[in-house]
């Protein structure tokens, strides 16, 4: 018998940058450095989604300064991203930008067979609107639950106890494994490792079907996806690399 | 007492995605035919899927374990006492007693494999972490239980083919699935297990278990019911050869699909397209029309059609309207597909329930006001059961209780009544609306 007219199709993992906008960002080259992390990052997603054909990576964005917007509202699949620059200029409304997220996170128009989504929060500074209410309307959503979350600080002004807050506590640190912490990027070279990182190592992890345990409050959790190392120049992601710059 | 039930056949295959990761196949796989302390023969199938997070060392080995498991529990409950006609304790069974053997044995061999073979660190069950799902099929009835994402699919002689079986806990969801590791595995199974008597009267019909790469492999769950049809029927007719037919389909599912290992069990009561009914061959499932054998159904549709023909004037109320013309058209391509999602569900009422449970998510942001229903509706065309819980939300002040009678648009688009029903339980089910801003 013929095989049936039915429609196969690899997964999406839906990867979502949320990047701080504000006035501060202007300063000392941190948006030339965040635009440029992220476009030099692309060919390394993109090759990491070949070689992944079973996950379908498709990228999006929000940018927050007065307002959260959508910088890229589209999923588009990671080979068809043309990255255009981000601008500084405002205040920081992250609660809002979590919203927006959350609202992008619902089923539908989230797919019930799709992958754990990553989320990529990067930041210089502190929240100016209604975090707690952005980050509880985000976590209300089951997807933003089985998020990869990962937040990226940019120099000594940003608020890592708020991106902690976005990321989760650690649950289970284990030696060996890279912990979940934020990650502090103190130049562009961090920046745009962590921004390789996240989007080549992290991508591969969440593109490979991995079922797991549901967790239970007798069992330690593990995270959604086990974290890949950190590249090996940046092991221990509290340490300045090179020259403090921000 | 003639068994009618085939010896069942199956497959197991690595997945696309861990052959190039050099990983193994975590799934397994055990078919096998028994007897009863009566002489009469008992088929069995169970299929497990290990799990493949890197923590789950050993989930290979766990699986293989645990079907193997599984198989000798129902041997040894076979000697014991015949399976005979009515209940006779066999749900009790299946919820209770053979969940505890299953996971006491599988405890016990996963440790002594530890055992056997040392590897670093002491011995945790995690290691070996598995689903199972398991299949009894008697002369007199056939049952299921089992804990995990596995799938159980009844396909009918005409093609027709219903999902029996799925994990439906919200909990367990995206990669997270129940697990034979856990503290608690034993109980588990009650909500994943059923018996099913056979009458003596009862259309042949085929049964398909398979781990969760095959439907996490299909774009929508029409496409996973088609193809669970078509395992059922091209394992049939390869026969004993069919496990070849099957690992190709397989390697194909998961290459195109989800990368995942993949697994089919497939059990058939007489040969599925063989009766006369069923002449000309089986329906896709994906392109069935309302069936004629079930009259009490057939009438629903039928009565529903018809309703949806006399009430497009209350539609085009009720549905969105995406700018001129005011009213929209009876042809567009998101009212057909709502109305052919209401004749699908009500062409298998007992599905609707679980197909439901399902979106209990959505239910809960229409509820809260999260979602907005005139931008589901107007997706109709994409997610059609979406744009019809969409449809079908309760306009409720907050503190004031659902109106038990009340308008139900999707009357017009042929709703029947277990359809109306299984939405108003979901409704009851969400979560109330929040208060006013103070």
């Amino acid at each position: 018998m013929p095989f049936p007219d039915v429609k196969l199709a690899n997964r999406p993992l839906h990867f979502i940058y949320l990047c701080d906008c504000s006035g501060s960002m202007a300063a000392s080259g941190k948006m030339q450095a965040l635009n440029q992390a992220i476009r030099q990052s692309l060919p390394g997603m993109a090759a990491v989604a070949r070689d992944n054909p079973e996950a379908r990576v498709l990228v999006r964005a929000v940018s927050f300064a007065d307002h959260a917007a959508w910088h890229i509202q589209t999923p588009t699949p990671v080979d068809q991203l043309e990255w255009r620059d981000l601008q500084a200029g405002g205040i920081t409304a992250m609660g809002e930008a979590l919203q927006l997220v959350a609202a992008a996170l619902q089923t539908p128009p989230m797919e019930v067979r799709a992958l754990p989504p990553v989320l990529v929060l990067i930041s210089d500074g502190q929240p100016t609107d209604d975090f707690a209410a952005g980050m509880a309307a985000l976590l209300r959503m089951p997807w933003a639950q089985k998020a990869v979350r990962l937040a990226i600080a940019l120099g000594h002004d940003a608020d890592l106890e708020v991106l902690q807050r976005f990321i989760g506590s650690d649950p289970s640190p284990t030696a060996g494994r890279s912990p979940r912490r934020p990650l502090q990027a103190s130049n562009a070279t961090s920046l745009a490792q962590y921004i390789q990182w996240a989007s080549t190592a992290v991508v591969g992890a969440a593109s490979m079907p991995a079922s797991r345990v549901q967790e239970t409050p007798l069992e330690a959790p593990a995270g959604n996806i086990p974290l890949p190392d950190l590249p090996p120049t940046v092991l221990d992601p509290t340490d300045d690399v090179g020259l403090t710059v921000w | 007492m003639v068994n009618r039930w085939a010896a069942p056949i199956g497959a197991s295959r690595a997945g696309a995605a861990h052959r190039r990761a050099n990983r193994p196949c975590q799934d397994a796989l055990l078919c096998r035919e028994l007897r009863s302390a009566d002489g009469r023969p008992v088929m069995v199938m169970a299929v497990a899927d290990g799990h493949g997070g890197r923590r789950y060392l050993r989930s290979d080995v766990g699986s293989r374990l645990a079907c193997e498991g599984a198989l000798a529990a129902v041997e040894r409950a076979l000697q014991e006492r015949p399976p005979g006609d009515g209940d006779g304790g066999w749900s009790r069974w299946l919820e209770r007693e053979l969940p505890e053997a299953v996971v006491a044995g599988w405890l016990q061999a996963v440790e002594a494999d530890w055992h056997r073979q040392p590897g670093e660190g002491p011995f945790q069950p995690l290691l070996y972490g598995s689903t199972l799902g398991l299949v009894v099929m008697t002369p007199l009835w056939w049952g299921h239980t089992g804990l995990g994402d596995w799938d159980l699919v009844r396909v009918e002689a005409d093609g027709r083919a219903l999902l029996v079986e799925e994990e439906s806990d919200p909990a367990a969801a995206g990669e997270a699935t129940c697990s034979l590791c856990l503290p608690q595995a034993a109980a588990l199974f009650a909500p994943r297990a059923a018996l099913h008597p056979i009458p003596p009267d009862d259309d042949a019909f085929a049964l398909v278990l398979c781990t969760d790469g095959i439907r996490k492999s299909c774009a929508t769950d029409a496409d996973f019911l088609t193809l669970a049809a078509w395992l059922a029927r091209s394992g049939g007719e390869a026969g004993s050869e069919g496990a070849g037919t099957l690992e190709a389909a397989l390697d194909r599912i998961s290459r195109e699909g989800s990368g995942d290992d993949v697994t089919v069990a497939i059990g058939r009561l007489g040969v599925p397209g063989e009766e006369p009914a069923a002449a000309g061959g089986p329906a896709p499932a994906r392109a069935q029309t309302p069936p004629p054998p079930r009259p009490a159904i057939g009438r629903a549709v039928a009565i529903g059609l018809g309703l949806a023909a006399a009430g497009a004037a209350l539609l085009a109320l009720v549905w969105p309207r995406s700018g001129p013309p005011e009213v929209l058209p009876a042809a567009s391509p998101g009212l057909q597909a709502a109305r052919e999602e209401v004749a699908r569900l009500c062409a298998q009422p007992t599905t609707i329930p679980l197909a439901l449970r399902r979106r209990a998510e959505l239910f809960a942001a229409l509820r809260k006001g999260q979602a907005d229903p005139t931008r589901l509706k107007a997706a109709a065309a994409g997610d059609p059961l979406a744009a019809l819980i969409a449809a079908d939300v309760a306009p409720t002040a907050p503190g004031v209780p659902a109106q038990t009678s009340r308008p139900r648009p999707l009357q017009a688009l042929g709703a029947c009544p277990a359809l109306l029903a299984a939405l108003d339980q979901q409704w009851a089910a969400a979560p109330p609306s929040p208060p006013p801003a103070p």
